[in-house]
């Protein structure tokens, strides 16, 4: 679109009989603006697909991928069909996320938890069949400990580990700098040495054509406009998987993806809206899921950003380092509205920051401290000193009217639904809020050095909870540039880092799930992160093409981003799928035809308008 | 303007002054306004207009701003259109009614307000490249021509997110990359009406530049400036919904924009939520038809070469 009127010079034509071409050309321009919100073009053509025989199973990839590395690659979308590749020593089952053998089948802790014995099985094979031992493993571990290049996505996994051995090729021996309760063999995908090791700069290499691996799935091809090809690994130690490949192919957005989706030309779509996904409901032939997610959709408050040395940082609201304000805060927003609203209800209520989807560690409280109080939020402040002004808003300490910014990303739509609900919410007890939604990049630059009031956030994690409770003590908190350690939202409190530091080294499970409530508890009452609710993941698949994809949990679990190749390993293809897919799926033509009628309309429209277009220069 | 000066034919009564300028103003504008009225699609795009302008300003008595507030909202999520909300529900259960009356203040709001910044700028700097010459000229019109070379949309968006988002984003970012075009119609209005004997006259009795530009040359720019305001307003509109859309507007204010940028994200198409992205969608055509109804209008009185086309 121009915004020009570049007009100048263009002559007058002469004789036509203009005015019924005129109205026709605006009466197309109007029709074909107005259709042209509802037409929604598939962004990518099907993916080329491998050649063999049986079936691919279509993915819609509407993220983006920064690497196939699996030493470089951070963002969700990569790191998941990487999942599907690479194995950790040990794996979280489909079960209920619970430990279960990857590339080690057994290990053993030493009784004070510092020294674990990994043993590796032989007769196991990488992809192009070479034998896996101990020694890639070790090589792995070593390859990140002493290349600072190599520590972008997995460094933090190894912290805690002081030296790794590989005795023999079936044992490693990995001994840590102090005892962990956290398995240290989850997590960090093992690479073959025999590839990795010959490649000049591992740091550098894209990993992106016939990959080896030792997952279900290896990838044989990525690119930016076709996407990413996977093929079945026919020496996976558990067996070949039934179907023969997964292809990710691009769409622009989650729209474009469900049309795909309903035509047949993708058989799994995640992601949804709540909008999309009761849409998807009652279509024929297609399945929809819900499952329990893995991340926490929350409020950050700013306590009072600080550096890791405790220097003030950021341009946060200094009424906000009183604790009675955040409390209140709180306390003020419904949750359960926003859950139903805001969400349609497809989620659960929150507690704190482990979701209900981890039993094992999630904080299960009936009676939050802090729980949806109006009146209570406004006594708190009253008491706090904080009078109301005569148009409604409290005035803090410097004699100031209480004003807040709440600060979203602009590429997730239930930011803004939800600040609509906060902002009169929060007048209610006085505090004024404007809203400010931003790029991604530029909401994660703002908070990482505390240039906020208050901020949607969320994180999604793994089974184990060490990593998140991490980010919450006082050592978490940034550099001054912002650069360094990641802190969740800036709390620090030497009595929580005391739980963290009891619970790390816990080695009994019940012992240390109450370690683990305590802390979130610790966090809640703070303030400074306002856990609001756990999302449903919202998915669907062709269920005509596909029997019922194995979730994780196995109860009201999800398809995709599992901890682990579950869903997609025991995938299984309906018999005749092969012999339907000609006629029923495949190519709509509408879905270029219209967009096209709606261009050459719109087009056509323009070029009459144009054509009527003059400029009087001669006039006298 | 073209009439000849009427110097030599003053009223020769003795009646109290009269100020003859204004009064042949008052004179041709009534001609002009009738030439007008004799143009009905212009006429009726300026009633939808007056209507809609009507509505925008009436926007707090007919849809009081609580029937907005989402934690007061009845309504369900996502309605089709009924009695009570004749234009449904979004996604939070507002009225998409009510949505598009009060979006109507901010479109034409950034509409106006892009347009006036934009047309003079384009009115002082056109002037300015016309009636001045040698290396003045040259550098205001590489100038001109930078900006009518630099895809709009996209300087927009730099501006955008440079400034941070929000309406006065929007204005500054659409009023200084529309304005080009204005320009380049100016000057050569400019060069027209210099190149005419009475300007050389009142050179020769030793009028000043910012005489001629002043009493000449803006007075015969004007109308056609005037023509042009109401055609880029339209633009106007639609830039800013398109800035909207993509996410560059102040997301607490409604506009027709964000709203089908909302529409868009919540996936109002695929759940067959018509009302949503339809409403709005025509809102914008239907303004934009208009203002460009009434700035062909216009045109056509201005410029009588084009009537009848």
């Amino acid at each position: 679109m121009a915004f020009h009127e570049t007009t100048e010079k263009l002559t007058p034509h002469s004789g036509a009989k203009g005015k019924p071409r005129r109205r026709l050309a605006a009466a197309v321009l109007a029709v074909s603006l107005a259709m042209a919100p509802l037409a929604v073009a598939p962004a990518a053509n099907a993916a080329t697909e491998t050649p063999g025989t049986g079936t691919i199973l279509k993915l819609a990839l509407t993220g983006d991928i920064d690497s196939l590395n699996p030493f470089k690659a951070i963002l969700a979308s990569s790191t998941s069909i990487l999942g599907l590749e690479y194995q950790s020593l040990v794996a979280y089952g489909p079960k209920n996320n619970e430990e279960i053998p990857g590339m080690a089948d057994k290990w053993e802790t030493s009784p004070d938890g510092k020294v674990w014995t990994f043993h590796m099985p032989k007769d196991r094979k990488w992809s192009d069949g070479e034998p896996i031992t101990a020694k890639d493993a070790e090589w792995t571990f070593k390859a990140i400990q002493t290349n600072d290049a190599l520590k972008q996505a997995n460094g933090g996994l190894l912290e805690s580990v002081a030296s790794v051995q590989a005795t023999d090729d079936e044992t490693l021996i990995l001994t840590l700098n102090e005892p962990q309760a956290p398995n240290p063999g989850t997590q960090l995908p093992i690479m073959p040495a025999h590839i990795w090791s010959k490649v000049p700069d591992p740091a550098t290499f894209t990993n992106e054509k016939d990959s080896v691996g030792s997952g279900p799935f290896v990838i044989s091809n990525y690119d930016k406009t076709s996407g990413v090809t996977l093929k079945a690994n026919p020496n996976y130690w558990q067996g070949k998987a039934k179907i023969a490949g997964i292809t990710y192919v691009p769409y622009k957005n989650t729209d474009a993806a469900v049309q795909a989706l309903k035509t047949g030309e993708i058989d799994i779509v995640s992601s949804l809206t709540p909008a999309q996904y009761n849409a998807l409901k009652n279509v024929d032939g297609i399945t929809t899921n819900a499952g329990a997610g893995r991340r926490y959709q929350a409020i950050g408050i700013n306590p009072g950003t600080q550096t890791h040395d405790g220097t003030p940082m950021g341009d946060g609201n200094p009424a906000l380092h009183d604790l009675k304000v955040r409390q209140a805060i709180v306390m003020a927003i419904d949750n359960k509205t926003l859950l139903e609203k805001v969400m349609q209800g497809l989620g659960q209520p929150a507690t704190g920051e482990v979701p209900a989807a981890y039993p094992l560690y999630h904080w299960d409280t009936k009676d939050l401290p802090l729980k949806y109080n109006v009146t209570a939020a406004n006594a708190l402040l009253d008491e706090a000193g904080y009078a109301k002004g005569s148009d409604g808003i409290r005035v803090d300490k410097q004699g100031a009217p209480l004003k807040l910014r709440l600060m979203g990303r602009n590429t997730d739509p239930t930011h803004q639904q939800m600040a609509d609900y906060i902002k009169p919410w929060l007048k209610e007890i006085g505090i004024d809020v404007s809203t400010v939604m931003k790029s991604s990049a530029q909401v994660n630059d703002d908070s990482t050095v505390g240039n906020f009031d208050l901020y949607f956030t969320g994180w999604g994690m793994g089974p184990d909870p060490d990593f998140q409770l991490s980010i919450n003590t006082c050592a978490s908190r940034p550099n001054a540039d912002g650069t360094g350690a990641t802190s969740e939202n800036n709390f620090c409190d030497p009595a929580y880092d005391a739980i963290y530091k009891a619970q790390h080294v816990e080695l009994d499970q019940t012992k240390r799930s109450a370690l683990v409530s305590q802390a979130q508890e610790m966090i809640h009452k703070s303030a400074v992160n306002d856990v609001m609710y756990y999302a449903n993941s919202l998915e669907a698949y062709r269920s005509d093409k596909f029997a019922p994809f194995t979730t994780q949990p196995e109860l009201g679990g999800v398809i995709t981003s599992q901890n682990g190749p579950w869903s997609f390993y025991y995938a299984t293809p309906m018999a005749d799928v092969s012999s339907t897919n000609a006629t029923s799926g495949g190519f709509n033509a509408a879905f270029v035809v219209v967009p096209l009628v709606i261009v050459l309309l719109a087009g056509g429209g323009f070029v009459l308008y144009r054509r009527r277009r003059t400029t009087s220069d001669e006039r006298e | 303007m073209s009439a000849p000066s009427g110097q030599e034919t003053l009223p020769t009564n003795k009646a109290p002054k009269i100020n003859v300028a204004a009064a042949r103003r008052r004179q041709r504008a009534g001609e002009v306004w009738r030439e007008f009225c004799s143009n009905r699609s212009g006429l009726i795009g300026l009633v939808v207009l007056a209507i809609v302008i009507g509505l925008a300003l009436l926007a707090p008595i007919l849809a009081p701003a609580e029937t907005l507030d989402v934690t007061r909202i009845t309504a369900g999520q996502n309605e089709p259109p009924s009695w009570a909300n004749p234009l449904g529900t979004d996604p939070s259960g507002r009225s998409v009614l009510a949505m598009l009356i009060w979006g109507a203040r901010v479109s034409l709001l950034v509409g106006f307000s892009a347009t006036a910044v934009s047309m003079v700028i384009g009115t002082v700097v056109g002037m300015a490249a016309g009636h001045f010459t040698g290396w003045t000229q040259a550098a205001l019109m590489r100038l001109i021509d930078f900006f009518l070379v630099v895809p709009g949309l996209v300087l927009a968006i730099v501006l955008s997110s440079i400034i941070g988002p929000g309406v006065t984003t929007i204005i500054v970012a659409i009023g200084i990359t529309s304005w080009a075009g204005t320009a380049r119609i100016v000057r050569s209005q400019t060069l027209t009406v210099e190149s005419r004997a009475y300007i050389e006259r009142s050179w020769a009795l030793g009028a000043s530049n910012a005489h001629i530009i002043r009493k000449h040359v803006l007075p015969a720019v004007m109308p056609l400036v005037l023509a042009n305001t109401t055609l880029t307003v339209g633009s106007a509109v639609i830039a800013e919904s398109t800035l909207s859309f993509l996410g560059l507007g102040d997301p607490s204010s409604i506009s027709w924009g964000s709203m089908l940028k909302m529409a868009l994200d919540t996936g109002a198409a695929t759940g067959g939520f018509w009302w949503y992205v339809l409403s709005p969608g025509l809102a914008i055509v239907g303004v934009v038809l208009c203002f460009t109804l009434v700035g062909r209008a216009l045109e056509s009185v201005i410029n009588p070469t084009l009537r009848g086309r």
